[in-house]
Parts: C-alpha cells; sequence; structure tokens
C-alpha cells in the first residue's frame, strides 16, 4: 500500500508511510469511506465526450451549464490547468482538454492528445474565439502552432493566445496564481499567426 | 552587442580556494590560493595538475575544457564527485560555488542556493582556459568553433543563451520528427519556432563576431611582432545569414531531410574562420603564426569577458608556457588583462615575469603542498 502511496504525485516516502500508518492504525474507520469514494469515482468519473475535462454524467458541469459562453472555447493541457483558470473567475466561456501538448521526443503525436474532437467542435459551429493557454514552452508553442495549421486556418474565427508572462519552465499554467491568470486573460492577445510560406 | 556597458568590469575574479572530492585522480584535496599572486602548480605530468585546473574551470559553464562526458570526471569506482570553490567576486563579495556530478547529472548550489537554470549563472564566474588543446580551434571540427562562440555570447548575453536553448530544443523534436517519416504539418509546428530562432541567432552571431573582433585584433598586435590583421570571418551555413534565405533553405531541404531523417541546413551547422592577409589561416598560415592566433583567440576571449561581463576572468594556463620561447611568454603577460588571477601548470616553474614572483603548489600523485615562494628564473 505504502509503495503504491508513493507513486503518486507529490508524495515521497514519508508521506506515503504516514498516509499508510493513518488510515491502517490510527483511523482505519475512514479506510472503508476512502475506498468507497475511490470506487465510486472509478465507476463513474470520466472524461466529458464533448471537451476532455472530467465528469460524471452525460456532460462535464461547464458543458452543462446554459450560463456559460459556448462560442468561447479555451484550450488548455490538463485539468489541473483548466482549475486553475476556473479559479482565477475571468473566464466565463468553455473549455477543452488536450490532455497533453505535442512532444516527439517523448512520443507524444496528434492522435495522443484529444485533438480530433477539438477539430469536430471547430467544425461544428458556433465558436468565435478560440483562446490557446497552453504553456509557454518551445513543446506548447508548438501545438498551438500545430492547432492553428490544421484546425483553425480559414476559419472566421479570433484566435488568441495566454501563457507568455506566466512563470515558464515545467509548471504550465498549474503554478499561476488566480490574478496573474486573471490579468493574462484580460489582456489575451491576437495570436500571431505563423508566417505561411506559401502565401 | 551586449546591454551591459562596457565599463562594468569593478576587478578580477578570484579563486581563494578549492576543496575537490572523488575528481579524477583527485580523492581528496583542499588548495588555498595565496591572493594577488600568481600561482604555478608544478609537477610531473600524470600527478592532477590539469585536473585542479579543470575543475577551477568548470565554474563558467559548468563544462570542461577537456571532455564533453560526466563519467571521466568521476574519481575511478566512486559515483559521485564534489568540487567547490570559494570565490572572491567583485560585485558579490565572497561566493561559494559547490558542484556535485553523478553519472549523467549535475547538481549546483551557489551560496547554498540551488541553481536549476544553468542560464542564470552563465558568464557569473569567468575563466579562461590556455591549452595545447585550442589548436583546434583552428585545425579541429567546426563543432569546437561553433562552442568558444556560443559560450563567448552567452557569458555576456543571456537572451543568447535562451535563444539558443529554444532553437536547439525545438531541433531535437524537429529531427526526431523527421526520423519517423512525420506529416508536413507536424513539422512545421516546429519550424514556427526553430525559424525565428534561427534567425535571430545568425543575426547575434554577426554581431557578435564583428564585436569579438576588434578584441581579437588588440590582441594579436600585442602577441605577434608583425603588422598583420587577423580577420574573423563568420562562415553561417545559411548564405548571407538572412532571415528569408533561411526559410527558403528549409523549405527546399525539406525531401533530403527527410530522407536523412536530419535537419541537414541551419545555424546547428555555421562555423566561423581565421584569416591572415586575406588568406585563410588554417592552410596558408605558418606553424608559428596558427600558435599565435590561437593564443590571441582565448586573450581576446579572456578581454572580452572583462569587457561584457562582470568581471576579469581567471586565467588558467594549462601547460602553455614552456612551449612558448622568453620573448612570446612576455608577450602573452603582456596582452593579458593586468588585474587578473593566473593560475598555472607545468612540469619545470617557466622564465619571465607574470607580474610578480610565483606562489608555487607542489603536486604529486593528486596530492597538493603549498611550497615556499619562489622567484622566476633570470
Ligand atoms: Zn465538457
Amino acid at each position: 500500500m505504502q509503495k503504491l502511496l508513493k507513486q503518486l504525485p507529490g508524495l515521497g516516502y514519508r508521506s506515503a508511510e504516514r498516509i499508510a500508518l493513518h488510515l491502517l492504525v490510527e483511523h482505519p474507520e475512514r479506510l472503508a469511506a476512502l475506498q468507497a469514494a475511490l470506487s465510486e469515482a472509478a465507476t463513474h468519473i470520466r472524461r466529458c465526450p464533448n471537451c476532455g475535462n472530467l465528469c460524471e454524467g452525460d456532460l462535464c458541469e461547464i458543458c452543462r451549464n446554459p450560463r456559460r459562453q459556448a462560442n468561447h472555447v479555451c484550450v488548455v493541457e490538463t485539468v489541473p490547468d483548466l482549475l486553475a483558470v476556473e479559479r482565477s473567475g475571468a473566464f466565463g466561456g468553455h473549455y477543452h482538454v488536450l490532455h497533453g501538448k505535442l512532444s516527439p521526443i517523448q512520443g507524444i503525436g496528434p492522435e495522443d492528445l484529444n485533438m480530433a474532437r477539438l477539430g469536430e467542435r471547430l467544425g461544428e459551429g458556433g465558436i468565435h474565439e478560440v483562446t490557446l493557454a497552453l504553456s509557454n514552452d518551445i513543446e506548447g508553442e508548438a501545438t498551438c502552432h500545430f492547432i492553428e495549421e490544421t484546425l483553425l486556418r480559414g476559419r472566421d474565427i479570433r484566435v488568441t493566445r495566454i501563457g507568455f508572462g506566466l512563470p515558464s519552465g515545467g509548471g504550465g499554467l498549474l503554478f499561476a496564481d488566480a490574478t496573474t491568470l486573471r490579468n493574462a486573460l484580460d489582456g489575451r492577445r491576437d495570436w500571431n499567426r505563423p508566417i505561411d510560406p506559401s502565401a | 552587442m551586449s546591454d551591459r556597458p562596457s565599463d562594468s568590469v569593478s576587478g578580477p575574479l578570484r579563486i581563494r580556494e578549492v576543496r575537490l572530492q572523488n575528481f579524477r585522480n583527485i580523492a581528496e584535496a583542499a588548495v588555498a590560493f595565496p591572493a594577488d599572486r600568481p600561482v604555478f602548480v608544478l609537477g610531473p605530468n600524470g600527478q592532477g595538475k590539469t585536473n585542479l585546473l579543470e575543475a577551477i574551470g568548470l565554474i563558467t559553464a559548468l563544462r570542461s575544457f577537456r571532455t564533453h562526458e560526466i563519467r571521466p570526471l568521476l574519481h575511478w569506482g566512486t559515483s559521485e564527485a564534489g568540487v567547490r570553490v570559494l570565490l572572491d567576486h567583485p560585485l558579490r563579495g565572497e561566493t561559494e560555488f559547490h558542484l556535485t556530478l553523478a553519472k549523467g547529472r549535475k547538481h549546483l548550489r551557489v551560496d547554498g542556493e540551488d541553481i536549476t537554470r544553468l542560464g542564470s549563472i552563465l558568464g557569473l564566474f569567468p575563466t579562461v582556459a590556455f591549452s595545447s588543446q585550442d589548436i583546434q580551434l583552428l585545425r579541429g571540427a567546426p563543432l569546437g568553433r561553433r562552442q568558444f562562440l556560443d559560450l563567448s555570447l552567452s557569458a555576456t548575453d543571456p537572451t543568447y543563451y535562451s535563444t539558443l536553448r529554444r532553437y536547439h530544443g525545438a531541433l531535437k523534436e524537429r529531427n526526431q520528427l523527421l526520423k519517423q517519416g512525420a506529416d508536413l504539418a507536424l513539422t512545421r509546428a516546429f519550424d514556427a519556432i526553430l525559424l525565428p530562432a534561427g534567425a535571430a541567432l545568425m543575426e547575434k552571431r554577426r554581431a557578435g563576431l564583428a564585436a569579438f573582433a576588434s578584441d581579437l585584433e588588440e590582441a594579436y598586435r600585442r602577441i605577434s611582432p608583425t603588422a598583420e590583421e587577423p580577420e574573423l570571418r563568420y562562415a553561417p551555413d545559411i548564405s548571407g545569414a538572412r532571415a528569408d534565405t533561411w526559410q527558403q533553405t528549409l523549405e527546399s531541404a525539406r525531401l533530403r531531410d527527410r530522407e536523412t531523417g536530419t535537419t541537414t541546413r541551419g545555424p546547428h551547422r555555421d562555423d566561423w574562420e581565421l584569416r591572415l592577409k586575406g588568406h585563410a589561416a588554417r592552410p596558408f598560415a605558418s606553424e608559428g603564426q596558427q600558435r599565435g592566433l590561437v593564443l590571441a583567440l582565448r586573450v581576446a576571449q579572456a578581454r572580452w569577458f572583462a569587457r561584457h561581463g562582470g568581471a576579469h576572468p581567471v586565467i588558467l594556463a594549462d601547460d602553455i608556457l614552456g612551449e612558448l620561447d622568453p620573448q612570446r611568454r612576455e608577450r602573452f603577460w603582456n596582452a593579458l588583462d593586468h588585474p587578473a588571477q593566473i593560475i598555472a601548470t607545468g612540469t619545470a616553474l617557466p622564465g619571465g615575469d607574470p607580474g610578480g614572483a610565483w606562489a608555487v603548489i607542489e603536486v604529486a600523485a593528486g596530492q597538493f603542498h603549498t611550497a615556499a615562494a619562489r622567484s622566476p628564473l633570470p
């Protein structure tokens, strides 16, 4: 059990040991509740078929919420990034979670990402603005370029980019605090589209 | 080219103490360096003189001037080496540099603080190592010349280093795509990063080499008795080092890149060359001229660090003084920046005056002993 816990992000040997002892020795009554919650989550929580966010039921809470603007989509790499943007309170649209970014070296191509569904959503119409909120590194930027070139080019959609000015180097959006994110979203700028050599 | 003022130098960087642990043939050593005296590390070959100098050289870019691998730096049979250097920095004051080396891994602490980005310390602790291998700057492959250029510019311009990293990061991903035979759209997503980074790199190299040339001319004038002027010429892979040409070249090389599975053209293949009297120095200059030129290159690098960085670099002269005749040795001292700390090695104390009597440290089998001060031979 301790070994399994240690594999979780953010837990070292010591904290894994503490949690294991806590659940098995000090408070065994909590174990059953946790067990139930975990198996409940495992059976009911899945990816939202529309946007890739976590959801119970047909669609995630955000896609289901009629008060949110469906015509503005914020593309993020991960669910924690989505939650960070949500916490900033500055975004009222829909999301699209890619579940990663392009990295040939790590063997991650477009087919490994939630990319095809984004193409479908854009093709369905009704989206006026796409905000690319991907990390500020080579892979994040290349992913922006790829989305632009393969999914957005030729469509009448405003494309904006945030990520610049956020802490770069490993963290991505996750470590950006709410204020920084709010400023980034308010000041989001039009994505300077890549030069088209055939033009 | 640097936005730092050229009069920002406030004094020399000085090594006060070096502590080594499991570094090459040195199991454990603590070597103190006297203030304001040139230091001569004296001993037969194979005892650890160069190893000490190599360890000091690591403070500049965490890279050895002898090897690109970490493994040869580790004492035989051990898995971790430690290099602690106590420095006097003209702007920072007393500073402790502590590098831990293990297979495939380096860990640096400066004054106890973890340094995770090389860019944040590049150029802070400048050293210039003179060694017999320097002749490879003239005769060797372009890689050595690119590294010389990249280090000189990275240490004095933080944006050069970040651009270089961006370029090489995008290049690595692109080459992986070419090996996999990935489609055009995916390759172009990385081209969109490679192109502007490459164009910026070429522009910075062109400007940097032009500025470096004046330091080289000055250094060569002091080292070589003749009136011949050396010329430093940028030899970019992309003709004219122009951004538009670069984009066209990358486009037209696409097919070949896919066949070979690598990016065949671009600033990662740049080179530069030295010329004398309108001819490339490599095939045409005499042996003596070539040695004078590479000596001048290192002296120029020291001047460059001093003018554009924050401190006069520590001069590490690895076994080169014995190779110079007395006249040339005299001119070499004269060409160096006077306030710089000099740490030299050799099998015998050289004649000539580096600006004060040598403090001698004797080395045998990886052990260092401070000897009594000696005056230079007449
Ligand atoms: Zn959803």
